[in-house]
């Protein structure tokens, strides 16, 4: 055995669309939680484009710099972006020499043999690690439930997915996923903010502190004075700028949106009263509860699913084909009908398992109203009040519910024999992956 | 996956001679504890007997599964069929409460399928509660069957 005994440690990956969170097993929260995005500037001395990663890599304006995500569905796309930021965390964040550490990584249910493969060959070749693993981001969240059969839920960035978990192991053949997520409820309140109202007969402009000089204390819902910073606005790329704007609204959802627990209606959704937002041009607006809560309508209603298909991220050919169905977003459905559907692929006795053990998680968990709008849908779509959904209590729990589950189990000294050690990849070649991180 | 933590030798014993073939106890509590290693004489997380009860009360049983602490426990549940019947089937429970750590619920979740796969056989349902709604006198006996 390469590794045994309590003392190794180990780091652990955990890469999503969103963001990347790396740090040390054992501990709760990652040391380096990052954008997962990363620009790129033209040198025009050496006709090479220069990467900038981490928060100060990409929120800091910088002429001409582009932003591009390495990451799509949770998967690694672009392999050459992805070192960069793999240098950044381990080099500039955390500082250690990986030749000391075995590294865990976690990968979406759906994950493909060769993108698993690929990314442990980088790992041993480029930064010499002794030894790896991989687990499975689903069955860590059941696991950090206290589940090992469960129903994972997990509304993230690029897409929402259901992976049946019985016994430990994901049923990636009954895995349903589609490209309805954060990104496209941003989306879609970016389209709220932007059209205007009765009471707001300008459209909201969404520009970011960044391009922001100076602003005038104005009133509520008076029009902003501001003057932006003409040389940025002239120089900056546009997809920063388009990122920038979507951090705005972003935040817009964090503070003031969420889901309405039953059947949306202007007038109950405006029961749950209004709520207060001062954006980065100093424009303060009060928003209503059926407008702060009508984004999210599209995890949940097919009408409002309709309305938006056409903003909707461009289909992606995937090279190697991933695990489960993908269903495309013209024909997305709502949210409860792709539970009735992984729930309908299953045994009687194992449905009855699933249904009492929903772990909901991702990006979609944290917003408030959520897990009580889905139970009422999904009990009301299959006439089967017998759902028992599961949230972790503690956001950062919920926000970081795969990379806690693999602290845990890296951290354990039972767990080492498990190791893949480089010794074993060079023996037995990228097979011993599939064998041993099942 | 899991998590590597496997039985000590005493669950196996406990289980096949006391609890399924001789019958002294109504129910066996386990717990994952650190056991010194003899071949390097080093603590190993091992999943453990900490209780054994001849406790016929199902209620007073439910009572040993606190807020806070994750177990499992077997137990020789009696019930009775349809047309009458006595039958008595041991059944898998593994608790993991919402008020325990995560880390402790991870580690149970992870360690389950090592203890079924060492107790094979005898085992005729299985329960993962996280509060005590999901282990009802009820609820056990649905999942048995006539």
């Amino acid at each position: 055995m390469a590794y045994g005994g309590d003392e190794v440690n180990a780091i652990v990956l955990d890469m999503g669309t969103y963001s990347t969170r790396i740090g040390y097993a054992g501990e709760d929260l990652p040391k380096v939680n990052m954008p997962a995005t990363y620009g790129s500037v033209l040198d025009p001395d050496t006709g090479l484009f220069k990467h900038y990663v981490g928060d100060e890599g990409v929120n800091i304006y910088r002429p001409k710099m582009r932003l591009s995500n390495p990451m799509r569905e949770g998967m690694i796309y672009e392999w050459n972006a992805v070192e960069d930021v793999l240098n950044y965390a381990f080099h500039s964040q955390l500082r250690c020499n990986t030749a000391d550490h075995p590294i865990l990584f976690t990968e979406p249910p759906w994950n493909n043999k060769w993108n698993r493969e690929h990314l442990a060959e980088i790992l041993f070749e480029k930064y010499q690690i002794p030894a790896t693993f991989v687990v499975n981001n689903a069955v860590c969240s059941a696991f950090s439930a206290g589940k090992g059969t469960a129903l994972v839920v997990d509304v993230g960035q690029d897409i929402s997915s259901v992976t049946p978990v019985v016994d430990g192991y994901a049923l990636t053949k009954s895995i349903q996923r589609q490209p309805i997520g954060m990104s496209l409820l941003t989306n879609t309140a970016y389209m709220t903010l932007t059209t205007p109202t009765l009471e707001r007969v300008d459209a909201i402009e969404l520009h970011s502190h960044q391009l922001i000089s100076s602003k005038k204390p104005m009133g509520y819902n008076a029009k902003p004075i501001y003057t932006l910073r003409q040389d940025r606005l002239l120089n900056a790329d546009q997809s920063w700028r388009n990122q920038m704007s979507r951090r705005v609204v972003e935040d817009w959802i964090e503070v003031c949106s969420g889901a309405l627990e039953t059947t949306f209606t202007v007038e109950e959704a405006d029961k749950k009263g209004t709520k207060f937002y001062e954006f980065p041009t100093g424009y303060q607006a009060i928003f209503k509860g059926s407008e702060r809560l009508h984004p999210a309508e599209i995890f949940f209603n097919s009408s409002a699913l309709n309305r938006i298909r056409s903003y909707g991220p461009p289909p992606i050919a995937e090279n190697h084909p991933s695990q489960g169905r993908m269903i495309p977003l013209q024909e997305a459905l709502p949210l409860q009908n792709l539970i009735a559907h992984a729930l309908d692929l299953q045994d009687i006795d194992v449905r009855s398992s699933l249904m009492q053990n929903v772990v909901l998680v991702g990006g979609g968990s944290m917003l408030p109203g959520f897990q009580e709008r889905l139970l009422f849908e999904v009990s009301n779509l299959t006439r089967n009040k017998n759902y028992k959904f599961h949230i972790p209590t503690v956001p950062w729990e919920r926000r970081f519910s795969s990379f806690l589950g693999g602290s845990i189990l890296a951290s354990l000294g039972t767990f080492h024999q498990l190791w893949v050690s480089r010794e074993e990849w060079n023996e037995f070649g990228p097979d011993i992956l599939a064998q041993r991180c099942k | 996956m899991s998590s590597g933590i496997v039985p000590s030798a005493d669950v196996l014993r406990v289980f096949e001679e006391d609890l399924k073939r001789n019958k002294k106890f109504k129910y066996i509590i386990l717990g994952i504890a650190k056991v010194v290693d003899p071949s390097n004489a080093k603590p190993v997380d091992t999943i453990v007997v900490t209780k054994t009860s001849e406790e016929p009360s199902w209620d007073k049983f439910l009572a040993e599964l606190t807020d806070t602490e994750c177990k499992y426990a077997i137990y020789d549940f009696a019930y009775e069929v349809d047309g009458g019947g006595q039958r008595t089937k041991i059944i898998l429970i593994t608790w993991a409460p919402d008020g325990a750590q995560t880390k402790e619920r991870m580690i149970f979740a992870s360690s389950k399928a090592a203890l079924k796969a060492t107790l094979s056989s005898g085992i005729a349902a299985e329960v993962q509660a996280n509060d005590l709604s999901e282990i009802t006198f009820e609820i056990v006996r649905a999942k048995l069957g006539n």
